[in-house]
This record gives C-alpha cells, structure tokens and sequence, in this order.
C-alpha cells in the first residue's frame, strides 16, 4: 500500500506539478497558433525532467537529504546563496501564476470576478498547508488532477485529421510564422516542461516521507510514470488547441479560451470536468509552489523544515510558505493578468534552468552523498547532452523576448 | 568535479535572470499589430462561444466569462489604439481599427445581454454579426501586418 501512495507522489509532481498554469497555457498558445509543430520539445521536455528528476530523487533516497541543502553544502554558501535568490524568485512567480489560475478556474465554474477570489484562495492554500496531511494533500490533488485527462478525450471525440497533426508535428516551422518566433516558444514549452520547482518539491517531497534505499526503485517508477503522463496530458491540450482554436483564428489569451476545445467536443459536462481538472492541477502546483518556496530557503539557512514538522518547531518554514502565498495574493489584486505572469513566468525559467539542474549533475556524481550509486558513463553523457540543451534555451530566452516582442 | 565552475556558472546564472528581467520589462510589441491581432482573437472567441453555447455546449457562467474575458481584451486593444493618436503613425488603419472595436464591443455587450436572458434567438443573431466582422478584422489585420 506504502507504494501505491509513493507512486501518488510522482502522480501529483506530473499532475500538479508538470501540468500546471504554465503548461496549460502554453500548450493552448502554442497549438492554436502552431499545431503541433511544437510537440517534439514536450517530448524533449519530459525527457530530461524524467533524467534530472530521478537523479535528485537517488540523491535523496540514499542521502537522506533534500536537494537544496546539499546544495548548500556542496557548493558552499556563496554560490548556493546565488542558486538560492535565482529559483526563490523563478518558484514565486510561478506560485503568483497558481493562484491566478485557482481563481481563474474559480470563476470558470461560479462567475465570481477573480480578484475577489485570490485571498480566499491564498487563505485556504495556507489552511491546507498547515491542517491538511501531506499524503492526504498529494493523493487529492493528484486524483482531481488527473480529470485533465478529459483533454485527451477531448481531442479524441473531436476526431481531428491525425495525418494532418502528424504532418504538423513534423513539419518544422508554420509558414504563418517566423523561425524566430517558433524558437520562442519552443524555450518557453521548454522551460514549462522542466520547471524547477518541480525537482525542488520532488526531492523535498521524498525526504517528507523518508525514503531510503529500499524506495530508489519506487522513486524511478514515479518518475517514469508521472512525468510522461503530464507530458501525454501536455500534448493533449496542445491537440485539443490545435484541432478547434488555430482553424478558427482564436489566439489564446484567457484561461476560458484553453478550455473551450473541451466544450466544444463534450459539452456542458466536458466544461465541468476540465474546470474541475484545472482546478485541482493549479492548486496542487500552488500548494507544491508555496512549500517550494519554503523548502528552499528554510533548507538554505539550515533551519527545520517540512509540513509534517508542527509549526511551533519550524517556525520560520510555516511563515516563509503563508507569507509567499500573502504576498503572491496581494501582488494579484493590484490586477495583473495571471496570464501575463504566466508567460513570463515559464519564460524567465528557461533562464534559470542551469542553476537547478547543473548543482543536481555535481551531486550525482558525488561519492560522498549516493556512495557507490553515482551516475553511470551513460547517464552523465544524456544529462550533460541535457546541460548543453538547458544553457542554449537558458542563453537564447531574453534576446528571443526582445526580438519577438514576447512572441507578438 | 571541483566546485569553483559550478559557483561561477551560478554566479553568471543570477546575473543573467537580473539582466533579463530588466531586458524582459523593456520589451514592448508593435502596438498596432498586438492590437489588431488581439481584435481578430477576441472577435473569433466571440463567435465561437455564441455557437457553442447556442449549441447548448456552454454553461452561461461560462460562456459570460469567456465574453467578459473577451471584452477585456476589445477594452485593451481599443485603449492602445487610442493612444496611437499621440503618435500620429498609421493613423488611417488605426481610424479603421478604432471604428470596428467600437464595433466589436458593441457586439460582445449584445452577446453578453443574450447569454445573460437566456435567448437563443439573439445569441444566433450575434453569431451571425460576429462572423460578418470576423472577416473584416481578418483583412485588416492582414493589412496591419503587411504595412
């Protein structure tokens, strides 16, 4: 039963994690203006989540110890403050996006203005976090997230011509649009799919429920299943965008918009079941974002930490996450556009996707913290191949910003 | 692996988010194109929740936010085309422009007072209207992006 719920974990980390806000608007902008010409780097996407999730996940299983804090100590105070500052700001603007999508997908289903619906979110994000327990937390949010799946079911009742998305999806770059553009969004899929915090909650996650040596084979089904389940979800709403949005010139700019292919294909009840499904995946990321947030700078400073550790034990943890989450609900109500955020948001971690993912690599190889289990020729030739991959998207993010305009 | 290039690489790395971030905020698109290809988007959403929910495919909250959202983005465009007096370029598309959002959130107010009585009558009728303006802001976007 113990791994039936440890699987859960990668579930949530695929569902709440891998799709959240980001990815479902991404994949609605970039299939209703590309089709799937842009599926290829999901699927990269995946790929290298998949290879640095495992590896941080066996840093932890046979540590004992959550990413950041090794971090910290492998690469001294200094450096890890620079990590530190760089994916505490990349995690809560990612965190400010969540909420946005909770209360979008609020409004979706009752019609309340979202404005009015951010602080009761964020106040109930926080009761969740402090009350609710961390299986109970993961295994709901995982299981209501898995309604995305109507997306797929979505694309299937529509029947779109697959020889036309296949033929989209390896046709290279539309002629509606320029190569510097399609580059564009190709980083921001990328940064969507290999989001940092993922790792950060993913790794902080197992040290919650002490995994050991025994749990390195549970951790890499976790990530084998979880994370190519969010993929295959990613895909679908990319489809469902591509099948109904792009043939009718809708450009997305609106959570209502990503969700009106469902609509179209299953009807009233299609639009619940999605609305719920968006629901459950932006609070899960919201709950993983804040603790994220917490996580890091509580294992920065070496403080106690987790949410199974009462808050009169771990004080500046629990303050850390309510205060993120305070501050993340005040920054909406001035009225920024969550999707705005949004796309900034996957953007900006594109470039900081190297100060995530080069300190994992170090540590992998690290005899001192896996013993004998360091990664083998193979996996440091994929993971390096990745690092080259991460730096160009990382390098090449802003001057694509500027040159397209934000992808105008 | 020695740590030295690892700090540097982070090091680099948070310069570079600092950088971007400034890089990013200074970034702004063609404000004649964003807005016609936001009138043409907004427009088509249109259309296509008044089929849809005349289809019996929408829930009203629904299909009124989806309005709403819509509106906004008129709203926005209509701002930004309005603005584009000061700068005095363009000013001929951008008259065009202006008249159809006018137009447009014209439609959308329609649309939404439909959605909101329940009539599916006028929602049809709104469907139609919206699909005749379709085709004009989809020649003049044409227009804006080939001037």
């Amino acid at each position: 039963m113990n791994k039936v719920f440890g699987v859960a974990l990668g579930v949530l980390t695929a569902i709440g994690g891998f799709v959240d806000i980001g990815d479902l608007v991404t994949n609605a902008v970039v299939g209703s203006r590309f089709g799937m010409s842009l599926a290829w780097v999901v699927v990269v996407g995946v790929a290298g989540i998949c290879v640095f999730a495992s590896m941080s996940g066996r840093v932890t299983a046979l540590s004992g110890r959550a990413t950041f804090e090794i971090i910290r100590e492998r690469l001294g105070p200094r450096a890890a403050l620079a990590n530190l500052v760089g994916s505490f700001a990349m995690t809560f603007l990612t965190l400010t996006a969540e909420i946005g999508g909770v209360a979008l997908a609020l409004q979706l289903l009752c019609g309340v203005d979202p404005r009015l619906l951010v602080v009761p979110v964020g106040l109930a994000l926080w009761v969740v976090v402090w009350r609710v327990r961390f299986t109970v937390m993961e295994n709901a949010a995982g299981l209501l997230g898995l309604l995305l799946v109507v997306f797929l079911v979505a694309l299937v009742v529509l029947a779109p011509d697959w020889s036309e998305l296949g033929r989209q999806a390896v046709s290279g770059v539309p002629s509606t649009e320029s190569p510097v553009t399609y580059c564009y969004y190709a980083v921001a899929l990328f940064g969507a799919a290999m989001t940092p915090y993922e790792v950060f909650f993913f790794s902080s996650g197992a040290v919650e429920e002490r995994w050991t040596r025994r749990d390195l084979g549970l951790s890499r089904l976790n990530v084998l299943i979880g994370f190519p389940l969010g993929g295959l979800l990613s895909l679908g709403i990319a489809g469902c965008a591509a099948a109904v949005l792009l043939p009718a010139g809708v450009g997305v700019a609106s959570l209502s918009q990503v969700v009106l292919p469902v609509a179209t294909a299953l009807g009233v009840v299609g639009l619940v079941v999605v609305s719920l499904g968006v629901l459950a995946a932006t609070t899960g990321a919201a709950l993983e974002t804040a603790l994220s947030c917490g996580y890091a700078l509580a294992q920065y400073t070496g403080r106690p930490w987790g949410k199974l550790v009462a808050p009169i034990r771990a004080p500046h943890f629990h303050v850390t996450v309510a205060g993120v989450v305070l501050v993340a609900a005040l920054l909406l109500l001035t009225g920024i556009d969550p999707i705005m955020v949004t796309e900034f948001s996957v953007v900006f971690s594109a470039v900081a996707l190297p100060l995530t993912y080069l300190p994992i690599l170090v540590v992998a190889n690290d005899p001192e913290y896996v013993g004998d289990r360091t990664n083998g020729p193979v996996l440091n030739a994929v993971a390096l191949a990745y690092l080259v991959v991460i730096l160009v998207a990382a390098v090449a993010a802003i001057p694509l910003l500027v040159l397209t305009r934000m992808g105008a | 692996m020695s740590t030295e290039p690892c700090r540097r690489w982070c090091v680099l790395a948070v310069l570079g988010v600092v950088v971007s971030m400034v890089a990013g905020c200074a970034t702004l698109p063609d404000p004649l194109e964003v807005a016609a290809g936001d009138l043409l988007s907004s427009g088509a959403t249109a259309r296509l929740t008044a089929e849809e929910h005349g289809a019996g495919h929408l829930t009203s909250t629904a299909a009124s936010v989806t309005v709403d959202d819509a509106t906004r983005e008129v709203a926005a465009a209509a701002r930004t085309l309005a603005e584009l007096e000061l700068t005095g370029r363009r000013s001929e598309l951008r008259d065009v422009l202006l008249s159809e959002a006018v137009t447009l959130a014209g439609d959308l107010h329609e649309l939404a007072d439909a959605v909101e009585a329940g009539d599916d009558e006028r929602v049809a009728e709104s469907a139609t209207e919206l699909e005749r303006l379709d085709r004009r802001l989809s020649r003049l976007e044409g227009r804006v992006r080939s001037s």
